[in-house]
């Protein structure tokens, strides 16, 4: 299981912008390895955060290149982090593009020297893949990763033996600690200017029993100690495994880790959240006091900075979630927790690793998107892409709060069942859409689940912070441009055309100058309903939520509803602000609960055009069912796209998602009418 | 225990289904009635004709160890591996021995 991976097709990342010394090409570094061999974070240490992010040509696999200083003077070489593989010989997307890259196949530029890193601790296994690099014909450098664990667990090795067997450098190195790198630099310096070695012949790649004999041997002559080949029983992992997978005991063990870590992100991220927004708001009336009133200061102070604050308050709980399932991956215990779900999620056509992105997605959809990078196959991904959004996101929340508030007034019992029902729907129809899809245009069963089952080990925070950050900083530069370019067209749509003042409010406004302050407070809130709800009418929002509402009136909706549920598209919970300007004439604070429960019965008693009430019983069950399965989010649809490299997949989500919301607000809507709740 | 011992209890022990096999049992790969690329998956991880491996734990998932390497596998995949017995160890969970190729 790996975070890095998919994006959309695009050039080779280049690499950060080269200074004059540099003026000529610098050579290239492929950085190779198994998965699990903390192949990324020697990539960190040798490169640091400066690393740039796209993707390998044709594939939605991530490539990431670096520079990396050689020793003294101004040496540098450009580092490129493969994916991991077990071998390069495999028909895998992953060990494709690293046989691509390392014959300098397509649109690659053929390294000039390889650096595989292998695992200490599994020499034989890894050094299949040295097996297959020897024939590669390139400078290659050996770094043998964590000998500390090597070295505990009572292994003596013989780094300059395996070098001589080998025929090239090998570097004992602790990645985590960044012991061995400045060793390893020198090592690639000479291996890139040195005179090339002599390289023993290396076995036959395609023929796997003579590579494994020639592994065996290798390693035989490399590594002394009790246990040299590593085979012997761990007493500790053998019971953490049994109790991590076992049926019940690894279910509530599940239970517990995943409940903190999202318990963790929800109670953590509010916090930079709220000063997110709280900066841009302050930042946003800043704007508004300097620059004169007009199109410009509505633009900057409300489209751009209202889209960038929607953009850039997700960041917290990308970072977090990812911080925290890069510690969790690094224990080890994300692969056994992946056999233990997928024992529910196989009768879906989901593997096991799609918990983490099912689960993530209930704090928000868009990090959920991001985390199935953990997953490997293609389509067991793409399935999982197409049903996250289906669990209910925290921006849900303040949806359910208002429509289950205007369902079961006085009856919290009631409207907690209602709001815990909701989290249901939600998850039943991800799982029932996912077997539908693996039946259909995903076609294919969830893969039997073969995976190595890493050592059990301290998590480097470190290495989570650099992901935690990586990821941050791909979500800004991929998805968030788009996001904010949409947020800021959907602020015109409801701001456009500016409506000429209300005469009913011009003329409310005149009795002001006469009035008692208390009188002049309520005409002047009374002035500004009467003119929000008249800019939101006629705006091109409005227009369009009247000519569409046909469409929304089989489910019980007019046209302020369909307003409602228009400009919600751009977030769900821009619905409830929505129809407090369309209905009340004010902004609606959840939190606040006398003034929301007053808010709230105000808008229970809103009126349509002819007269009745615009919220019934059926309505609300109605909105609140289409709430739960509608793809009401358009950053989560551009997250869509670029994870599965195709607009597509986002076009499908949003018609199969809304199409379903559509239906089941009917049934609802109708359903209850004929039972007498309309 | 030698490599020549191993390959002697090779020959008299008929090979059997993964699933057969107890916790501790010391076993090597007979044939894998499997997808290309999951066959393709198991070798790289080092479960091959010639390598033994030991299995730790049966059941969904049943977990082999094969030299360093622990690899989990869901029951579908066990079932379609047919493997044969180290007829001369009956090892417990905490082997000491040392696997290797034949």
């Amino acid at each position: 299981m790996s975070l890095a991976s998919p994006a959309s097709p695009s050039a080779l990342p280049e690499p950060p912008p080269r200074t004059a010394q540099e003026a000529d090409a610098a050579p290239r570094i492929a950085l190779v390895g198994n998965p699990n061999t903390g192949k990324t974070t020697l990539f960190n240490r040798l490169c640091g955060l400066r690393a740039k992010t796209a993707n390998f040509p044709g594939t939605t696999t991530d490539a990431r290149i670096g520079r990396c200083a050689l020793g003294e003077g101004d040496s540098v070489a450009e580092v490129i982090d493969l994916p991991g593989t077990y071998r390069i010989h495999l028909e895998a997307p992953e060990a494709r593009v690293c046989r691509d890259v390392l014959h300098g196949e397509g649109l690659y530029r053929r390294p000039d020297a390889v650096v595989v890193v292998i695992d200490a601790t599994n020499l034989t296994r890894n050094l299949y893949l040295v097996g297959e690099l020897l024939a590669a014909d390139l400078p290659l450098v050996v770094a043998l990763n964590m000998v500390d664990i090597a070295q505990r667990r009572g292994l003596s090795l013989d780094a300059a033996e395996l070098g001589e067997r080998l025929g090239c450098s090998v570097v004992p190195v602790v990645a985590r600690r960044g012991q061995g790198v400045r060793r390893l630099r020198d090592a690639i310096r000479q291996a890139l200017t040195g005179p090339p070695s002599n390289r023993p012949q290396p076995p036959e790649a395609t023929d796997f029993r003579s590579l494994a004999a020639w592994a065996d041997e290798v390693a035989e002559r490399s590594v002394g100690g009790e246990d040299a080949v590593g085979s012997a029983a761990d007493s500790v992992t053998e019971r953490l495994d049994q109790a991590f997978t076992h049926p019940l005991l690894g279910v509530a063990v599940f239970a517990l880790v995943m409940g903190g870590l999202f318990w963790t992100v929800f109670s953590l991220a509010t916090i930079p959240m709220d000063l997110i927004e709280l900066t841009f708001e302050v930042l946003g009336g800043w704007v508004g006091a300097t620059i004169p009133a007009g199109a410009l200061r509505d633009l900057l102070s409300e489209g751009v900075i209202g889209g960038i604050a929607g953009t850039v308050v997700f960041l917290p709980q990308i970072c977090l979630l990812f911080f925290l399932i890069s510690l969790l991956e690094d224990t080890g215990y994300l692969a056994r927790a992946a056999f233990v779900m997928d024992r529910v999620l196989s009768r879906f056509g989901l593997p096991g690793q799609a918990f983490v992105p099912l689960l993530s997605s209930h704090a928000c959809a868009i990090p959920g998107i991001l985390s199935t990078r953990l997953i490997p196959g293609h389509r067991d991904r793409l399935a999982t892409i197409l049903v996250a959004p289906f669990m209910s996101c925290s921006a849900r929340l303040p949806v359910y709060v208002l429509l289950t508030s205007l369902l079961f007034e006085g009856r919290p019992l009631l409207a907690g069942l209602a709001f815990a029902g909701c989290y249901l729907l939600g998850a039943v129809m991800a799982l029932v859409s996912a077997l539908i899809a693996r039946r259909s245009l995903v076609e294919g069963r969830s893969r039997p689940m073969v995976l190595e089952l890493p050592s059990y080990k301290m998590p480097s925070l470190r290495t989570a912070a650099y992901v935690a950050l990586h990821q941050g900083k791909n979500f800004l530069e991929k998805a968030g441009t788009v996001i904010v370019g949409i947020c800021v067209v959907m602020w015109w749509l409801s701001a456009y055309p500016v409506s000429p003042p209300l005469e009913e409010a011009v003329e409310l406004r005149r009795q002001v100058a006469t009035a008692s302050p208390a009188e002049a407070e309520e005409l002047e809130d009374r002035a500004n309903f009467l003119e929000s709800r008249h800019a939101q009418a006629n705006s091109f929002a409005g227009r369009l939520g009247r000519t569409v509402q046909p469409v929304f009136a089989p489910l019980g909706y007019d046209w302020q509803l369909t307003v409602g549920v228009l400009t919600s598209f751009l977030a769900r919970e821009v619905f409830v602000s929505t129809m407090a300007v369309l209905l009340v004439g004010e902004e609606v604070d959840l939190e606040d609960g006398e003034r929301a429960g007053g808010v709230i019965a105000r808008i229970r008693s809103a009126v349509r055009d002819d007269g009745t009430p615009v919220f019934t019983i059926a309505t609300a069950a109605s909105l609140l069912v289409f709430f739960v399965l509608a793809m009401q989010c358009l950053p989560t649809l551009v997250v869509t796209r670029r994870e599965t490299g195709a607009w597509r997949w986002a076009g499908l989500q949003l018609v199969y998602m809304t199409s379903a919301a559509w239906v089941f607000a009917f049934v609802t809507y109708n359903g209850l009418r004929l039972l007498g709740f309309s | 225990m030698d490599d020549k011992t191993l390959s002697a209890a090779t020959e008299v022990s008929p090979p059997v289904p993964l699933t057969e096999l107890a916790a501790g049992e010391r076993a090597r790969l007979h044939t894998a009635d499997l997808l290309g690329r999951d066959r393709e998956m198991l070798s790289a991880l080092g479960l091959a004709t010639s390598t033994w491996f030991r299995l730790c734990k049966t059941g969904n998932p049943w977990i082999v160890q094969i030299r360093g390497t622990r690899v989990g596998m869901s029951e579908a995949i066990a079932h379609r591996l047919l493997v044969v017995r180290d007829a001369g160890h009956r090892g417990s969970g905490a082997s000491k021995v040392a696997e290797g190729s034949v």
